[in-house]
């Protein structure tokens, strides 16, 4: 005889996706004023996280890889970012769905560099349940723009990921990492 | 544009949905009292408490796609039993395919130790005859719960010693299966309850032993994972027949 499981899960990841892109793109289409233009962006890229703390503890090594997706309005000099972080630890594969702002501070003629902060609720992926997890971070974007419609963006600093949930019943789990990230990024049509 | 987008993420979550790890089912409480467990961001090291510094360690390479953690009741167990420090290698999206030698550097960290025996679980196991088949003289021995070596990776002219661990009587039921294995490991003798003789010369040679009743995770402390048969014994009655066996494995080849 054998056993199956799993749609539990699928409804899960399903579920969150939903409520945080709703309501980040609800929320950027509420503060918008009628009338004015939004440029809106597609970017992928990768994220690299070589790491300083694990479990509160100074333990430098590299905590994991991640594949980003992230859709962008940008209004004059404020942008709000959403989408899908895949990531590779070792606690096994995790989602994030960053919600992110971003705020200009100088622009020049190829080169924009620009603030951001983060927060991304998230979840190991694990079954029959997985854990949630969340990470925050600051970090500063040097843009590059290449042609008319793309652009490479760089960007690098700390962030702190935690999992309340697999703490308390695996294993302490916290990070502070330096977080590198290199993304293409398209203009929408 | 937009049905780019939704590939994307459509991709993802399905690889990610795809890619789940099975979570750890025991409590702390069920860790023998003896036994510390530490860990760090690459590893975890079970060892006897106030143990004396081993001559003889084990270096575990976990099954894929199963939580880093579900092996430690059973690890702890043998631990407990023998006095041998395990050491588990945390796999990145606990896949050991993905950094399959990380084990050696961790294995730097134990100076003091001198003579390793590595094992695996599944695709752990795998993978650590991996190791041994292109690291042949850092290992002393290899045990395979549930696994055997990738065709590229024989190991049937290697000098160590291997014992070989069948969860059922399915695991061994593909005949077809079990000749590929035999041609890819050391000489083998199946041993048993009426019939544990391990072969005079302690070295290059394997001994294999199927457990009755058994399930692919009851090596670890998870599941049932798809596609597992139903056991018919406890998981204490299972871990406690590998524990004897991999007991029995460490002192006829002089390990303690």
């Amino acid at each position: 005889m054998r056993t199956d499981g799993g749609n539990l899960m699928k409804k899960t990841v399903s579920a969150i996706v939903l409520i945080v892109l709703s309501s980040a793109f609800s929320l950027f289409g509420g503060i918008i004023p009628d009338g004015k233009e939004i440029d809106w962006q597609l970017s992928t890229g990768l994220t690299f996280m070589p790491g300083l703390l694990y479990a509160d503890q100074w333990d430098p090594g590299y905590s994991g890889t991640a594949f980003t997706f992230l859709v962008s309005g940008e209004y004059e000099k404020i942008t709000i970012s959403s989408g899908l972080e895949a990531g590779i630890t070792y606690a096994g594969i995790t989602l994030l769905f960053p919600l992110k702002g971003s705020f200009l501070i100088a622009r020049g003629k190829s080169l924009d560099f620009s603030l951001q902060a983060a927060l991304m609720p998230g979840m190991i992926m694990a079954r029959p349940t997985p854990y949630f997890l969340f990470a925050g971070e600051i970090t500063g974007e040097l843009k590059w723009h290449f042609g008319s419609r793309s652009s490479l963006a760089f960007t690098v600093g700390p962030r702190y990921t935690s999992s309340p949930s697999y703490s308390a019943s695996v294993a302490p789990y916290s990070l502070l990492d330096i977080v590198c990230g290199v993304n293409l990024v398209i203009l929408r049509d | 544009m937009k049905t780019f987008r939704f590939l994307v993420f459509q991709t993802l979550i399905l690889f990610s949905v795809a890619s789940c790890s099975y979570r750890p089912l025991f409590a702390p409480d069920e860790i023998p009292a003896d036994i510390s467990i530490t860990e760090d961001r690459n590893s975890i090291l079970i060892e006897p408490l106030n143990g004396a510094a081993a001559d003889v360690g084990l270096l575990f390479y976990p099954g894929g796609l199963v939580d880093n953690h579900v092996y430690n009741k059973l690890l702890s167990g043998f631990s407990s039993a023998t006095g041998v420090p395990v050491v588990v290698v945390k796999m990145p999206a606990n896949l050991a395919v993905l950094d399959i030698y990380s084990g050696l550097e961790i294995v730097e960290d134990f100076p003091d130790t001198a003579r390793w025996v590595i094992a695996g679980h599944s695709l752990g196991g795998s993978m650590a005859a991996s190791v041994v088949f292109k690291y042949p003289d850092e290992f002393e021995g290899l045990i395979f719960m549930d696994s055997y070596p990738a065709n590229s990776a024989g190991l049937s002219g290697w000098s160590g010693a291997v014992l070989s661990l069948f969860s059922s009587i399915e695991k061994i039921s593909d005949s077809e299966r079990m000749e590929q294995t035999l041609s890819l490991i050391p000489p083998a003798t199946w041993i048993g309850e009426s019939s544990r003789v391990y072969p005079a010369d302690k070295s290059n040679y394997s001994v294999l032993h199927q457990i009755d009743g058994g399930s692919h995770s009851y090596f670890g402390t998870y599941g049932p994972q798809d596609g597992d048969y139903t056991p018919t014994i406890t998981r204490e009655e299972f871990h406690s027949e590998v524990i004897d066996y991999m007991r029995e494995f460490f002192d006829e080849n002089g390990w303690r």
